[in-house]
């Protein structure tokens, strides 16, 4: 059967699942062939129905933070949102340390007119070896497609500009047609490109070699990563930067469906971290105290233990817990809690939004109880 | 894949000349292309060299199993990219609507596939390293981020 991987927001809809995994990177494999969850209260196992039970039990009156979310479908999403409403909760992913608002609104590009037209791709703190191992091979750099048939060497020009010499900063340093630029000052960075613009002398002598690159092309994009949109306070240099260069801008968040939870959140709330009992944006400062203070936590296809930094994941340990999750996370091994075991996302149907804002659907493949159908038992139960 | 210096460090050092060579040193780099088998040396056989000996046949059993399909894949480095599969331009020319544009390669004989998240050797005559009119493509090697592809004779 032909499944959408979700493994991380390229969306790979070509992934074949037969006798072997075909086409899905390690990545994927991972998730489509990983160990999976089992449905427990407090380590013992339990039935759908007795755990969903105990969930709504531990839910009613308390204060309750939902975290997660940002590898469930959009649809998942949104019941989560209406469980955040109702019950008066605190609801956040793991974007609230990313500043990404402003940059979702500078012109984007999709993956597809890239990969037929694109010709330099800036990965400015990304790493997509890790966070989208396909993303190169699938749409950026390799594929013959569209205006591009010569192959990379000619027509395509690959940048990395990071703070180490990542694995695609190797490949970027090691090709005829790529460069590698190592920042130590993202800010620095951006300011080089518009000195070099406006004939002036810069940090970063190599931005007018891709200036010149980015002459060549019309369609030419800047894949901003987790280190980028972490460091960058707000994005108006930013701004000023893709207005100068006309270069397009595609957020490289490696969550499958991170995209889809924060167009989600903006929509419906304004802000990407909501505390509804004080009907107030949950600012990141606010981040620490809302663990501390919540009494009960349900954690959406996630396992803060490997995802948040400690001082966060901790104080979830210490909570009472509700996991919804489809693989086997540390979080549910280490702690007492009720455990609800759901279908890995390709399986599961629904839909997801793509890095670059392209809603992909899911077929539903299986009979097993999706993060949706769970959350849906919890609010009807 | 083991280079001579790794084979050479393991093998006695004696330049004992009984395996027809002048050097260990020698030996190590005919044992690796093939020239000599580690049966040659014969004071490897003897019980003290017996922990020693079953490193070297591990390392021997590397470069044969390359030998067999020309190129060897690192399964513990490869990530599953499909890199090398996508710039491969034997697939572009074959599967030019699926692995050419970056999808999942679906000719039934490629000489590379992603398989259960690393890549596999499938057919390896199509390749353009083989065969008669043979070239010295390096392209899948070149573009691995994590050097998971050799060629037997490059070693
Ligand atoms: S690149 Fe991402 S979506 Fe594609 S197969 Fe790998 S993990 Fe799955
Ligand atoms: S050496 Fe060239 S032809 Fe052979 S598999 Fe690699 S890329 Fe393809
Ligand atoms: S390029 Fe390297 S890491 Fe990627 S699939 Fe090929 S062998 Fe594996």
């Amino acid at each position: 059967m032909r499944v959408v991987c979700t493994a991380c927001s390229c969306l790979c809809d070509d992934v074949l699942v037969k006798d072997k995994v075909y086409h899905a990177c390690r990545k994927g494999f991972k998730l489509i062939k990983g160990e999976r969850e089992e449905t427990s209260i407090n380590g013992e196992k339990s039935s759908l129905e007795e755990s969903i039970k105990v969930a709504r039990d531990l839910i009613d009156g308390k204060k309750l933070l939902i975290f997660g979310l940002d590898n469930t479908t959009c649809e998942a999403q949104e019941v989560a949102l209406k469980i955040a409403k109702d019950f008066e909760a605190t609801i956040l992913d793991h974007s609230f340390i990313y500043n990404i608002q402003e940059f979702l609104k500078l012109p984007s590009i999709k993956l597809e007119k890239f990969r037929d037209e694109g010709y330099v791709s800036i990965f400015w703190g990304s790493n997509p070896h890790n966070s989208m191992p396909r993303l190169l091979s699938r749409f950026i750099y390799y594929p013959r497609s569209g205006k591009r048939q010569k192959g990379y060497e000619e027509d395509r020009f690959l940048v990395v500009a990071d703070l180490r010499k990542s694995e695609t900063a190797k490949i970027a340093e090691k090709s005829k047609s790529g460069l590698f630029i190592k920042i130590d000052n993202d800010y620095e960075l951006i300011k080089s490109f518009i000195r070099v613009i406006e004939g002036k002398a810069c940090k970063y002598l190599e931005v007018a070699k891709v200036l010149k690159e980015l002459e060549k092309a019309e369609i030419n994009a800047i894949f901003g990563g987790g280190g980028l949109l972490r460091n960058l306070k707000d994005a108006k240099l930013f701004k000023e930067l893709i207005e100068k260069t006309g270069v397009y801008f595609v957020p490289t968040l490696n969550k499958a469906n991170h995209r889809g939870y924060i167009e989600m959140m903006i929509k419906k709330t304004g802000f990407l971290a909501y505390d509804f009992k004080e009907d107030t944006n949950l600012s990141k400062d606010k981040i620490l105290n809302a663990f501390k203070d919540c009494d009960v936590a349900l954690i959406v296809a996630s396992d803060p233990l490997r995802t948040l930094p400690y001082e966060l994941s901790k104080i979830l340990t210490e909570k009472k817990l509700i996991i919804i999750n489809s693989l086997k996370s540390i979080i549910a091994k280490i702690t007492k809690s009720v455990v609800i075991s759901t279908e890995i996302s390709p399986f599961s149907g629904g839909s997801m939004i793509r890095c670059d804002g392209v809603k992909v659907q899911i077929e539903r493949q299986s009979e097993k109880v999706s993060d949706l159908d769970v959350l849906k038992m919890l609010m009807e139960v | 894949m083991p280079n001579p210096m790794e084979i050479y460090k393991l093998l006695p050092k004696t330049n004992c000349g009984k395996c027809g060579e002048k050097t260990c040193m020698s030996f190590a780099f005919k044992l690796l292309n093939g020239e000599k088998k580690l049966e040659d040396c014969k004071p490897l056989y003897s019980k003290e060299y017996d922990v020693i000996r079953k490193k070297l046949e591990e390392l021997i059993s590397i470069v044969e199993k390359a030998k067999e399909t020309g190129l060897i894949i690192n399964e513990e480095l490869c990530i599953g990219c499909a890199n090398c599969v996508v710039s491969c331009p034997v697939h572009v020319e074959k599967d030019p609507k699926n692995a050419g544009i970056g999808r999942g390669i679906e000719i039934d004989e490629p000489i590379l596939r992603i398989e259960n998240g690393v890549v596999v050797v499938i057919n390896l005559s199509l390749c353009r390293r083989y065969g008669k009119n043979r070239t010295l493509c390096v392209i899948c090697r070149e573009n691995c981020p994590t050097d998971a592809i050799a060629f037997v004779e490059e070693l």
